[in-house]
């Protein structure tokens, strides 16, 4: 395997995934950089990684998650939003579940296909079909009692 | 496709990520069933009203990386070179490995990531890189 160019192909978008999930971007990067080392690591150490990419998504995911479940507070916002709306979806997407939160934001945010959010979280792509309905119903919901 | 399994399909098919087939097996059944239809319908205006996705932070530009890594690199070949005892078995030579195959961003982004972690921690990432 080419670390080299596995790394120049995908770091802004495991990046990317763990900034959507951290709200973080130095938070992101550690996560990103673990997952390259541990790349590295499984290479160096024989382990044939046929997809590089679903690969480091999958730990990346599974890094910021965990991260996440450490922190003492829930995520802050990303950045200043002057937006009401946009302040209200943040606050509605902090407010879901872990799994509903992550399949949402991979998928609206990030723009993963849902197959890839499953694979990556380790659950069957119906189960991500769950958690992204069930998403969209309560920011529905969680927006609608918000509208003056 | 049926209402007992809507969770399942009904996000994917207002965010358009249903396989084609599947998608119209959820037409078929939303012509069928206005319960669905109306959920399908109150959720699809739900997407469309959502605001584009926040850009990421942007990291340090890919200028920068190659600076930093081309100023880095030739301390992590002597680091990492200096590291495998002298007489080794082949297995103890890998370190060398790591700085001929990671690119220079690759490096760079390692180590400066070594750098700005605490002592503990370094040393575990190290371990992984030996």
């Amino acid at each position: 395997m080419d670390v080299g160019r596995v790394f120049k192909d995908h770091e802004q978008e495991i990046v990317g995934i763990a900034w959507r999930i951290l709200r973080s971007i130095e938070d992101a990067r550690d996560v990103a950089q673990d997952a390259f080392v541990r790349l590295v690591a499984e290479a160096r150490g024989g382990v044939a990684i046929e997809n590089a990419r679903a690969w480091l998504r999958r730990v990346a995911v599974n890094l910021a998650i965990n991260r996440l479940r450490r922190r003492p507070a829930p995520p802050a916002p990303a950045v200043a939003r002057t937006d009401d709306r946009r302040a209200a979806i943040d606050r509605a997407v902090a407010e879901l579940p872990e799994r509903q939160r992550v399949v949402f934001l991979l998928r609206h945010e990030q723009g993963l296909p849902l197959a890839e959010i499953a694979e990556a979280l380790g659950i069957a792509p119906s189960t991500a079909g769950v958690h992204l309905t069930r998403a969209l119903a309560a920011l529905r919901a969680r927006l609608s009692e918000e509208k003056p | 496709m049926n209402c007992a399994s809507r969770e399942e399909w009904l996000g994917a098919l207002v965010m358009r990520d249903l396989p084609f087939d599947e998608e119209a097996r959820a037409e078929e059944h939303l012509e069928s069933c206005a319960e669905c239809r109306a959920q399908r319908d109150a959720l699809a205006r739900f997407v469309a009203e959502l605001p584009p996705p926040a850009p990421v932070p942007a990291t340090r530009s890919r200028r920068g990386w190659a600076v930093v890594a081309a100023a880095l690199l030739g301390c992590v070949v002597g680091f990492l070179a200096a590291r495998a005892p002298a007489g080794a078995p082949p297995g103890r030579a890998a370190p060398r490995a790591t700085a001929t195959f990671l690119c220079p961003e690759a490096v760079g982004f390692v180590q400066r990531g070594l750098d700005g972690v605490p002592a503990d921690r370094r040393a575990a990432i190290a371990a992984r890189l030996r």
